[in-house]
């Protein structure tokens, strides 16, 4: 006598898909929650060299025809005022600092683009310029000198005007 | 779905790492600059208020760099950055004579917007010292 097969067997049992919608709506949220949180900052770099060290000569001293000068330029950042000089002429000229830097520092690039303008066409290099600070003057200053001096953005035109920048060392 | 988990994995994880960024930020705030090149790879040197960090290890104190500190600060030079930059360096001729890579010397510095031209000197003159004389100071876009 054969047994009668169990119900049970033939129920299929049909596969059930997770309901996904609350876990997509928690991601509609979070996504754009992180999204707005974080910020980013594009960074940058400023090349920057150190002056050459002058030490004792260990050849005879030969003296530098026109051909081979470089146009030797300086800034000097203190805390009232930029003093431009050069090495043949001494100090050619001051700008004060009188509250309003951004002022002062578009007042130095019309300075230096008049003396790049006026560099006499002999000398070997006329891209470089040194800049020497007083000891309490913030680093951010010193970037936005070196900003300055590097392009001269007459109206939305940038004309390069120094931009092999050195730093020295020494401290006013 | 899967697509969603991805960005959110990636969200996270950014997140946590800029959450790290921003704990930092509060000592670390870089200058802005108008004019500017790529950042180029190098040894990453960050000055922050407090400390000085040499790819993400802390080396010294600001605290005793502004101050010379006398073991610290000895003629214008950061002794113990002086020490881990000069490892560095001598890292990097080793690998250059090996295996060919060369060694330009090139260091990223990522300093402190408030930080002293005289303190932002003395780690400069320390860098060239220890032979990385290819410095690029990392700046914020304008």
């Amino acid at each position: 006598m054969a047994y009668k097969p169990s119900q049970r067997r033939s129920i299929e049992i049909e596969p059930t898909e997770p309901n996904l919608t609350p876990i997509m709506n928690l991601m509609v949220v979070l996504i754009p929650l992180l999204l707005s949180s974080a910020e980013y900052v594009k960074l940058g770099a400023i090349e920057l060299n150190l002056p050459p060290v002058a030490g004792p000569l260990t050849q005879p001293a030969v003296l530098p025809f026109e051909g081979m000068k470089n146009f030797e330029l300086s800034v000097f950042i203190m805390e009232d005022e930029l003093v431009v000089r050069s090495d043949e002429k001494g100090v050619l000229d001051k700008i004060y600092l009188n509250g309003d830097r951004r002022k002062a520092l578009k007042q130095l690039q019309r300075r230096l683009y008049d003396i790049k303008k006026q560099i006499p066409v002999y000398y070997k290099n006329t891209n470089s310029i040194t800049l020497q600070a007083s000891a309490g003057i913030k680093y951010q200053v010193i970037i936005d000198v070196i900003d300055a001096v590097r392009v001269y953005d007459d109206q939305n035109t940038p004309i390069e005007l120094f931009p092999d920048v050195r730093l020295s060392a020494g401290i006013l | 779905m899967d697509i969603f988990i991805i960005i959110l994995l990636f969200l996270l994880k950014t997140y946590s790492a800029h959450g790290r960024f921003l704990s930092q930020e509060k000592d670390l705030q870089l200058p802005y600059a108008k004019f500017q090149n790529h950042v180029n790879i190098g040894l990453e040197l960050v000055v922050t208020n407090e400390t000085i960090f040499v790819e993400k290890q802390p080396v010294a104190e600001m605290h005793d760099v502004v101050y010379n500190k006398p073991p610290i600060v000895v003629e214008g030079i950061v002794v113990p950055l002086y020490k881990v930059l000069y490892k560095y360096a001598l890292q990097a001729q080793k690998m250059e004579k090996k295996y060919g890579i060369k060694f330009n010397g090139s260091i990223v510095i990522k300093a402190n917007k408030n930080l002293d031209y005289k303190d932002l000197v003395k780690i400069m003159q320390t860098c060239g010292k220890a032979t990385f004389a290819n410095m690029h100071l990392a700046v914020a876009n304008q």
